[in-house]
């Protein structure tokens, strides 16, 4: 198999760089602050951040976040 | 004269009065507003309707065409309400809105060439405005409305038509939604982040519709930030409305409504002209008899641009990728972990890196030609390197240049360009531009372009050879890469400058059609062709290295002859810095690199400010020419469009950049060394000059 698996979350394009997600889960979502467009830096490992990026993707004014995607990651970088 | 009377909702601050003529009957107009007062207005229509014509009603909520048969039918009984008492014809002006609206859009798609095209637009009131969003939505995905924040403090954005149709029926699931413990208990009322996400998605945007009612309403928490270089459509822009867009910067704003009179009037008062010169009455009027008014009195959309300067931003998107693990290195992170690992760790890293789906790496801004028209765009970087493109099937890297149009396609790309390695694996781009929902060029005309372009000017600032204008130069060149795409573009170029040609490639096929070919173009050069690079190497004057050997030596530099320049169009570059520098008395070229117009920035790609690979520049010149279009794609380049695109980035002011080698910039004195060297090799081996 050529591809991996898409990372659980990701970040769509019609983010407005709110913030508020990287307010509530800092570990898991970054802006990047030259470009001003926010990533998922690592996906949750514990129980504790999978709640909040679930409490994220609720949260999310456009309904960027979404979940079983493969937009705009960085995975490691 | 015919009397028109116009009651407005408006403020009472913008009443006016005046004669006018339009098809063919004299008018006296007057507007009285009410300042919101519906008691008034209906007071003021049964005091003006013995004394007027027709009488229409300004800036009110048009009943939405989208939503519940109930809420549509109880904002329509509202009106009659107010207009029941009345016996001559009253008219909001609806009909010709509604023709209107949806005419501004497709008449400026058309005017403006694909001014739409998977534009990012924000709409303050879907609802309202929900013509131009339907005719808009056939052009651009990317909408967003923000009637849930605006209209119900719910603080979430619609982004489909789907979700707009749903949620004026009642329907959508956001209908439901709460803010939960966070924001409700949070030291920001709800209000207030609404406002400020309302902000934020004005800045994502870049058309932003306003409705008419509620102008200022709507607008009252935007400053430059929000409208600065933004295109606003509303309807009926007063000159009061133009000159507050003017304060915040606001490029281009669209009128709906069109200016026929001497000043601008709302869609009621050319609505009730119409009835009273056609002596109907509002449900008389058909849209033939608009379709007709509207033909002959070219009554177009208007457009103004308050700075009084007409600006037109075209957008590009471009994909990248690193080059090398040294590339991977730029993050510094990454940079000093390798620095104490073992070199094994960096292969990890790039194997990984290879399946990262894409990313924006930089927005390019400032690019603008001098026939006033702009570009800006965004770069994408996959993240495979070239020995990680190669190691896959070229499947691989489509699902990722794939992915990477439809993120352009999101942010608003008209057209997108595939650089280095991405476009040499596989089809070179024919797979992806037929997948794509955007158009695709892979810029190897320019490239092709840029790459002759650079020779000849360094043929020629060397002065090693004799030039005699009009006549074919006396020298000898080669192309390794022969049969490729950009090397059997510069295999044409320099069949008609150069008296002699050496094609070599490793395909014999391929060399003798090409060479077949080339001669039926140009009968008068000799063309010589070989599959071993080695061979005459010795004899060039000038040799263009076009392979995709990704960092594979092809060419023994050793061996060729002093003074010698070679244009290096490969990339990755089949010359490496190490080569380069045994052979201080050759010059060796990185070619292709052009420089654009205006002020560009962007975030560092390995060349001085404002100069980028002409593949890239490709993308930009189509951009700028609004040139949406599949142009250059698979491996055969034709040779008008090599010259096309050349002439357009004439036109578009593009420039040779300054003659670059492995080690930056050549300067005049650099240039100079190398000639001075190759002379004293020359002497020494015995080789005529």
């Amino acid at each position: 198999m050529e591809e991996s698996v898409p990372p659980k979350y990701s970040v769509g394009e019609q983010c407005i760089a709110c913030m508020l997600c990287s307010e509530v889960a800092p570990g898991n979502l970054v802006v990047d602050a030259e470009t001003g467009i926010v990533y998922v830096r690592r996906q949750p490992e514990t129980a504790d951040e999978e709640g909040l990026l679930r409490e994220v993707m609720h949260l999310c004014p456009t309904g960027a976040i979404t979940e079983d995607g493969m937009n705009r990651i960085r995975r490691g970088l | 004269m015919k009397q028109i009377i116009s009651i407005s909702l408006g403020s009472t601050s913008s009443d006016y009065e005046f004669q006018t003529e339009f098809l063919g009957h004299e008018f006296q107009v007057r507007r009285f507003g009410t300042d919101g007062d519906m008691v008034r207005a209906g007071e003021m229509m049964l005091e003006w309707q013995d004394r007027a014509d027709v009488i229409g009603i300004g800036n009110i909520r048009f009943p939405h065409l989208v939503g519940t048969p109930q809420s549509i039918r109880r904002h329509k009984e509202r009106i009659k309400r107010l207009t029941s008492r009345i016996q001559i014809p009253v008219t909001t002006g609806g009909a010709l809105r509604n023709v209107t609206h949806e005419w501004t859009v497709r008449d400026l798609q058309f005017e403006f060439g694909d001014y739409f095209t998977n534009i990012r637009a924000l709409f303050l009131s879907g609802m309202a405005n929900y013509i131009i969003a339907r005719s808009m939505s056939e052009f651009t995905d990317n909408l967003t409305f923000a009637d849930p924040i605006l209209e119900n403090g719910i603080s979430k954005f619609l982004n489909s038509m789907e979700d707009l149709e749903l949620y004026a029926n009642g329907a959508h699931e956001v209908l439901k939604w709460v803010p939960g413990k966070r924001l409700s208990s949070s030291v920001m009322p709800i209000r207030v982040w609404n406002d400020y996400i309302a902000r934020k998605a004005m800045q994502n945007a870049q058309v932003i519709v306003v409705p008419h009612h509620d102008f200022y309403r709507y607008l009252e928490k935007s400053g430059l930030e929000e409208l600065g270089g933004k295109t606003v459509i509303t309807s009926c822009a007063y000159d009061d409305r133009v000159e507050f867009l003017k304060d915040r910067g606001v490029d281009m704003i669209i009128d709906t409504a069109p200016k026929v009179l001497e000043r601008v009037v709302g869609f009621n008062v050319l609505e009730a002209m119409i009835l009273a010169a056609l002596d109907k009455g509002p449900e008389q009027i058909t849209d033939d008899d608009l379709l007709e008014i509207i033909c002959d009195e070219k009554m177009d959309p208007r457009v103004v641009y308050p700075s009084g300067n007409p600006r037109r931003v075209n957008r590009f998107a471009f994909v990248i990728h690193p080059l090398s693990q040294e590339f991977l290195k730029i993050d510094k992170t990454l940079n000093m972990v390798s620095r104490v690992t073992p070199p094994v760790f960096m292969d990890v890293v790039e194997k990984v890196m290879a399946y990262s789906p894409p990313f924006v790496y930089s927005k390019i801004t400032g690019v603008k030609s001098p026939t006033g028209v702009e570009a800006e765009g965004w770069l994408i970087s996959v993240g495979g390197t070239p020995k990680q493109m190669l190691a896959h099937s070229p499947e691989f890297t489509y699902i990722r240049l794939l992915q990477a149009a439809k993120m352009a396609k999101r942010m608003g790309a008209q057209i997108m360009g595939l650089g280095a390695f991405t476009k040499v694996v596989g089809d070179a781009g024919v797979t992806v531009a037929r997948k794509s929902d955007i158009p695709i060029t892979t810029g190897n005309s320019y490239s092709a372009s840029g790459a002759l372009w650079a020779a000849a000017d360094a043929v020629r600032r060397m002065g090693l050879i004799e030039i005699e204008s009009g006549k074919k130069i006396k020298a000898k060149t080669m192309v390794f890469g022969a049969t490729g795409a950009i090397g059997s573009v510069c295999c044409r170029l320099l069949a008609k400058a150069f008296e002699e040609v050496h094609m070599v490639a490793r395909n014999t096929a391929k060399l003798l059609a090409l060479k077949k070919s080339v001669l039926e173009e140009t009968p008068d050069v000799k063309i010589f062709i070989s599959t071993r690079p080695d061979k005459k190497i010795d004899e060039m004057d000038v040799i263009v290295t076009a392979t995709s050997g990704a960092g594979k030596t092809i060419l023994d530099i050793t061996r060729v002859k002093p003074g010698c320049v070679i244009t290096d169009v490969a990339r990755p570059l089949d010359l490496s810095p190490e080569d380069v520098a045994k052979r201080p008395d050759v010059l060796v070229i990185e070619s292709g690199e052009i420089e654009l117009p205006g002020n560009p920035e962007m975030k560092d790609i390995g060349l001085p400010p404002k100069v980028v690979y002409a593949c890239l520049a490709e993308t930009i010149v189509l951009a700028l020419e609004g040139r949406f279009e599949v142009f250059t794609i698979g491996r055969n380049i034709e040779w008008e469009k090599v010259r096309e695109i050349y002439k357009m980035g004439l036109k578009h002011g593009m420039k040779l950049a300054a003659i670059s080698g492995v080690n930056g910039v050549f300067t005049d004195e650099a240039i100079e060394r190398v000639k001075r060297l190759a002379l004293k090799a020359r002497k020494e081996a015995g080789i005529e000059s």
